[in-house]
């Protein structure tokens, strides 16, 4: 009945499907879970609370799902949750911190059915302990600000890249804590996410400067920290995130500026891209080249890529502040049994 | 043994020193029994010297011609210790002997006939950096106890000869000659299987260790199998516990070696793409597997097989993978920088991956790795955990294989032997000939493990042997 919870199962699971099948471009799977709509469920959480990330709404539209469907079997149950999670992914776009969620929850559904033997009590247990699940995992950007508070001293530059929860919260918590800082923020184009960031900042009187994100190389003699938020976190501790992280990481070596990765543990996700050629392409017209002149190009411009570990000084998660190859041991753990 | 025979060479040929070495010679138990054979036989003909002496009214006194004896039988000593194991059917007559037996291994082959060691000649060409590391190469099985199995003795030549090479296939074919080890086994009166098995196994492992040192995966093995072993229960009868290890052996290959490959393929493919020109070094069975597979998905990607003396490996690879219809390249190491420009990834095997994430394989793979790394050409290693070792090395020297130097004066590129140039290095007295047989490839050039239980940076090396033997 219950899967086998060989090392081996794990990775046949369905992490890596999406990089060799591309399922972008297909249409989604309507008949996955009958009545419930998975992506305008995960739509609605993120709606509603402008906090949330990409994972823990995607692990509270699981829950749901869940509490609603009646599944006779185990294996009935991780065949609904995986088909959901194929929709989700399928049905959303930018889908990478979103599947790190899906498959811990999977995993975390999958151990707790070896431990029940009770199937009934077991699905009780479940959509109880997926709420706390959901709990720890919002309150994780709170406990990363306090583990990552000594990484600021007064008097510091800080550059930051676009906008990051967790990255601001953590500057929120210094100003709160009295330290006295200016934060250079890039402007992060195509989606001019670093001026929504700078608001919120100087909302909370921090001093800021938004400069364009050709201008780190001159802004970088002057920045003491760089701190990055991260769309994923790999195995190999290297980070897909927005897109200009990885020419900020490398200006940030070249300087010799540490940089800190501001990111929960449930942004850590079980693939090990070599380069963003190894991410799902979602901007497949950007590795194409024209004579002609072209409307959409800015747009069509890719929106992630990815910085190698050995970029990163630090990682400061919830679980503590961890080198690269720390990230990968968790990771190791996390999904070993 | 090195250092026992290492001495003779050195010392003046007085009776006192022949003496005390000799005394040391047989305190080191293999050589013992040849070497007081040898003594008797010498001083015999020690005793028919003088009395011819004495007959012929010779000046010569009998204690000289003891002492020319002696160093006769001195030299076969150190020729015994050595690993030769015809050493005793050489006539104790001339001392002409020792300088035939120096002419005659000029050209040693690959092949298992041949003698790769000789007597001390090859102690003094040894190269001083090195000097520690064993030269064991078996050539016969003529001095095997009688307890050693059959299929153990087939395969200590097996591996002596490198007809079975790969540390997997070494590993493979180990358990499988254990399985036969331990059904021909019968416990002896008086003791239990659990307790006598072990050190039967043991004495078997001594007798492989004569060809080439052990590879990790057969340490590897072996702990488990003994492990294995010592908790087999004494309550059992012998024939379920020998059937119940034989079927734990065959899961123990399965599971580690046979299905591990194939997971580590299906991963490791995924990093071929369309267009993609790959790069592998020598030989590695995973590695070959995973292009096959690339091309049975239909893949359009080449290969370049870069390839390297004495074993050339490398050819069998693209032999076998020219065979499946795959766009090969093959160019020796020396080559390298010229077809590193087209290269999109490089993919290697391993021998073992040490804890603190060095690679340890084929000499030749780190500067293969360094090369592509300057390159930033990602290096992905396909590895299965059976090769993880607990150990921590920083250089290549410390710990390393040595093979035969006759295989480098070898120039032939095919299975006959073809001496070259260097056909009478042993008579140059400054040459010495370095046969190294890996090296060791630092993290940094590393982008990625492929392993059974996932793909990791080489730093996590150590976290799965931790959660390995925890588990």
């Amino acid at each position: 009945m219950i899967k086998s919870a060989s090392p081996r199962s794990v990775y046949d699971t369905d992490i890596m499907a999406p990089l060799e099948t591309s399922p972008w471009t297909q249409p989604p799977d309507s008949g996955a879970a009958e009545g419930f709509d998975i992506v305008a469920t995960y739509r609605k959480f993120l709606d509603e609370d402008p906090d949330m990330t990409m994972p823990v709404a995607a692990i509270e539209s699981l829950v749901v799902l869940l509490s609603q469907t009646e599944p006779t079997t185990a294996s009935e149950l991780m065949d609904t949750l995986a088909k959901a999670v194929t929709e989700l992914k399928r049905g959303v776009k930018n889908s990478i911190s979103l599947s790190a969620g899906c498959d811990m929850f999977q995993r975390f559904v999958l151990r707790n059915i070896q431990e029940y033997g009770d199937w009934e009590a077991c699905r009780r247990h479940l959509v109880k302990n997926g709420g706390l699940f959901l709990e720890r995992a919002k309150a994780s950007r709170y406990k990363i600000a306090e583990l990552g508070l000594p990484f600021i001293q007064d008097d510091d530059t800080i550059l930051i890249h676009s906008h990051s929860r967790a990255v601001t919260e953590l500057l929120l918590l210094a100003a709160r804590r009295h330290i006295r800082f200016r934060v250079y923020i890039t402007e992060s184009r195509p989606t001019g996410e670093g001026l929504s960031s700078a608001k919120t900042l100087r909302d909370n009187s921090i001093p800021a400067r938004v400069i364009v994100d050709g201008a780190v190389g001159w802004a970088i003699q002057k920045v003491d920290k760089v701190f990055i938020g991260a769309e994923g976190v790999a195995e190999s501790g290297g980070i897909i995130n927005r897109i200009g992280t990885y020419q900020i990481a490398v200006l940030a070596k070249d300087s010799n500026k540490p940089l800190y990765v501001v990111a929960e543990s449930h942004k850590f996700v079980r693939l090990f891209p070599l380069s963003p050629f190894d991410l799902p392409n979602e901007s497949p017209n950007a590795s194409t080249f024209t004579t002609e002149p072209e409307d959409d190009e800015i747009q069509s411009s890719p929106l992630l890529d990815f910085t190698s570990d050995n970029l990163i000084t630090a990682l400061i998660t919830d679980i503590g502040v961890l080198t690269s190859s720390g990230v990968s041991e968790e990771l190791i753990k996390m999904w070993y049994d | 043994m090195p250092e026992a025979s290492a001495k003779p060479a050195g010392v003046p040929l007085g009776t006192q020193t022949t003496k005390t070495q000799q005394q040391k010679g047989k305190d080191k138990n293999s050589a013992g029994a040849q070497e007081a054979k040898a003594m008797r036989k010498a001083e015999k003909a020690a005793r028919r010297a003088a009395k011819v002496s004495e007959l012929g009214k010779s000046s010569t006194p009998p204690q000289e011609a003891i002492a020319l004896a002696r160093v006769q039988s001195q030299t076969k000593q150190s020729r015994a210790a050595s690993g030769t194991s015809n050493a005793g059917s050489v006539g104790g007559g001339s001392s002409n002997s020792v300088v035939n037996a120096t002419a005659s291994s000029a050209i040693s082959s690959l092949t298992a006939q041949s003698t790769a060691i000789h007597g001390s000649d090859i102690l003094d060409k040894r190269v001083g950096l090195f000097k520690h590391l064993e030269i064991t190469r078996r050539s016969g099985t003529a001095d095997a106890a009688k307890d050693i199995h059959p299929a153990i003795l087939a395969l200590t030549l097996q591996f002596a000869s490198y007809t079975v090479i790969g540390s997997s296939a070494r590993c493979r074919a180990t358990l499988r000659a254990f399985q036969t080890v331990i059904k021909d086994y019968r416990t002896p009166v008086g003791t239990t299987l659990s307790r006598n098995l072990t050190n039967h196994l043991s004495r078997q492992i001594d007798f492989l260790k004569t060809a080439r040192p052990l590879s990790i995966t057969m340490g590897n093995a072996i702990r488990w199998l003994k492990q294995e072993i010592s908790v087999v229960s004494i309550d059992v009868s012998d024939d379920q516990a020998r059937e119940s290890l034989i079927e734990k052996i065959e899961t123990y290959i399965r599971d580690k070696i046979e299905v591990a490959d194939r997971v580590i393929v299906q991963s490791a493919v995924k990093h071929i793409g369309n267009g993609d020109v790959i790069l592998a070094f020598s030989r590695s069975a995973v590695v070959e597997q995973v292009f096959l597979e690339a091309n049975l998905r239909g893949i359009e990607f080449s290969v370049v097989v870069v390839d390297t003396r004495p074993f050339y490996e490398g050819k069998e690879m693209v032999r076998r993978l020219a065979r499946a219809g795959l766009k090969c390249e093959y160019v020796l190491i020396s080559g390298l920088s010229y077809v590193l420009n087209d290269i999109t990834s490089v993919f290697l095997g391993a021998h073992a991956v040490l804890s603190n994430g060095q690679l340890y394989s084929r000499v030749g793979t780190a500067l293969v790795a360094m090369s592509a790394k300057r390159k930033n050409i990602p290096v992905i290693v396909c590895c299965e955990s059976i090769k993880f070792s607990n150990r921590v090395q920083l250089d290549s020297v410390t710990f390393n294989e040595l093979g035969s130097p006759d295989d480098l004066m070898n120039i032939s590129i095919d299975s006959a032997p073809k001496p070259g140039p260097l056909k009478n290095w042993r008579d140059l007295p400054n040459l010495k000939l370095l046969n190294i047989l890996y090296d060791l490839t630092p993290p940094e050039y590393i982008k990625k493990i492929v392993t059974e239980v996932g793909s990791l940076p080489p730093s996590s090396v150590p976290v799965i042997i931790r959660e390995y033997n925890s588990a």
